[in-house]
């Protein structure tokens, strides 16, 4: 405010128009006339009325900016290793996450890498159609061997070697148990391949634009009671490639 | 838009109606001089003023348990004033109700008659009509600038840039040594 507004203000104040008297005159009416007790007591209640609704409204609204606050501070602040885990997830499995992959980008043809690292790769034709790698030259060493055709993935475990037979008829055992639904590879349009590097843990291989990349996931697969009993279920394998899909864009 | 001070004379009001009778001495004190301008502007005769304003003052007392919070309390103390203002106006009957109406006119008369202070009185007279009464109703009358500037149909730039050249007119004739 200028200094000219608090000379005018102080002006106005001091323009003495309005004599003192009026207001001793006033309140000798008031006092001859005052209001009525149930005029004043309705005032009052209209008044607490407003007061506790006013109160209510006011605390409500600092409670919800508060607890707003409260959570906003403790959200920035926390640690992320002491986030509660997700309580959607009710498997008793781990799920892997990103970092719990060891990641191989090779940048040759996919064949090319399976006989460098003594892998192979076999395709069989016929009515189901599928990869199998292996190890290839140890035939006593306890394997698992994950045969993927353009309708599922089948894991077959076994202690002895493996042989196409065995594929066979393990395709067309029912006992078999479903692993994992290739449509939704399709869907990531990948085309991929899923070996185990040794009896602890499981890789999937998957062509990407030419180049094979290998995602390992440490933490031990399969188990030794047979046919289809691999420790990690599907729910690991969509993860796994949900997150692929998201980390390479597909 | 109500002001704090709007608010605070509302809480007034409320406490008079609640029986507390020492908020009327607050509510006059703080209201007197912006009463006393309607009075005028709506009598324009010095001498009934003050009867105008005890009446008002205690029908506000008797009214305040009328008084809703959420109304402006400088208006609703205005109407008050001003509808006794008019009873009192009505038995004179050589008074047109448009020329009461004109705050330009009101605004040079208060200047006259009303402000005693000659320096104060010189350096308002030295601006023009219009300035003149925005300074009048701003500062003796209370109002607003958006209600100033509704009552004297001006955009309210143009308002705010009048005010502001006639504080300098003001501030120049006091500098000056006129005042």
């Amino acid at each position: 405010m200028k200094d000219i507004e608090k000379k005018l203000i102080s002006a106005v104040q001091n323009t003495g128009n309005v004599s003192p008297l009026l207001l001793d005159n006033i309140k000798e009416r008031v006092a001859a006339e005052p209001l009525e007790a149930e005029k004043i007591k309705a005032a009052k209640v209209k008044r607490g009325v407003k007061f506790s609704f006013n109160f209510i409204m006011s605390a409500c609204a600092t409670f919800v900016v508060c607890m707003f606050c409260f959570y906003a501070v403790l959200i920035f602040f926390m640690p992320a290793d002491a986030m509660p885990p997700n309580t959607d997830d009710d498997s008793s499995t781990n799920t892997p996450s990103l970092s719990d992959y060891k990641q191989t980008v090779i940048d040759e043809p996919f064949d090319d890498y399976c006989e460098r690292n003594g892998l192979s790769l076999l395709k069989i034709s016929g009515d189901c159609e599928f990869y199998l790698l292996t190890a290839r030259g140890e035939p006593d060493v306890y394997k698992s061997v994950y045969a993927i055709d353009d309708k599922k993935v089948t894991i077959i475990q076994s202690t002895d070697q493996v042989f196409l037979s065995d594929i066979d008829d393990a395709i067309r055992n029912s006992t078999l148990r479903l692993y994992y639904d290739c449509r939704l590879a399709e869907e990531l349009a990948l085309n991929f391949a899923i070996y185990e590097n040794d009896s602890q843990f499981l890789s999937l291989a998957y062509h990407d634009d030419g180049r094979v990349v290998f995602v390992t996931i440490d933490y031990p697969v399969g188990g030794d009671d047979g046919v289809g009993s691999g420790g990690k279920d599907i729910d690991d394998m969509r993860s796994v490639l949900d997150d692929i899909r998201k980390n390479y864009g597909h | 838009m109500r002001n704090k001070e709007d608010k605070k004379i509302g809480k007034l009001i409320v406490k008079i109606a609640c029986g507390k009778n020492s908020a009327l001495d607050e509510l006059f004190y703080k209201t007197k001089e912006q009463m006393y301008f309607v009075a005028y502007r709506y009598l324009r005769d010095k001498s009934k003023i003050s009867d105008v304003l005890n009446d008002s003052y205690f029908k506000i007392y008797r009214a305040s348990a009328s008084y809703k919070p959420s109304q402006s309390a400088r208006n609703w103390m205005y109407t008050i004033v001003k509808n006794t203002a008019l009873t009192y106006t009505r038995t004179d009957i050589s008074r047109d109700e448009s020329e009461l109406t004109d705050v330009s006119a009101c605004s040079s008369d208060f200047v006259d008659d009303c402000i005693e202070d000659l320096s104060l009185k010189a350096a308002l007279s030295s601006l023009d009509t219009e300035s003149r009464t925005i300074i009048v109703m701003k500062f003796w009358g209370g109002y607003t600038f958006a209600e100033i500037a509704d009552e004297m149909k001006l955009p309210l730039t143009t308002l705010y840039g009048r005010y502001k050249s006639a504080l300098k007119v003001i501030e120049k004739y006091i500098k000056e040594g006129n005042v």
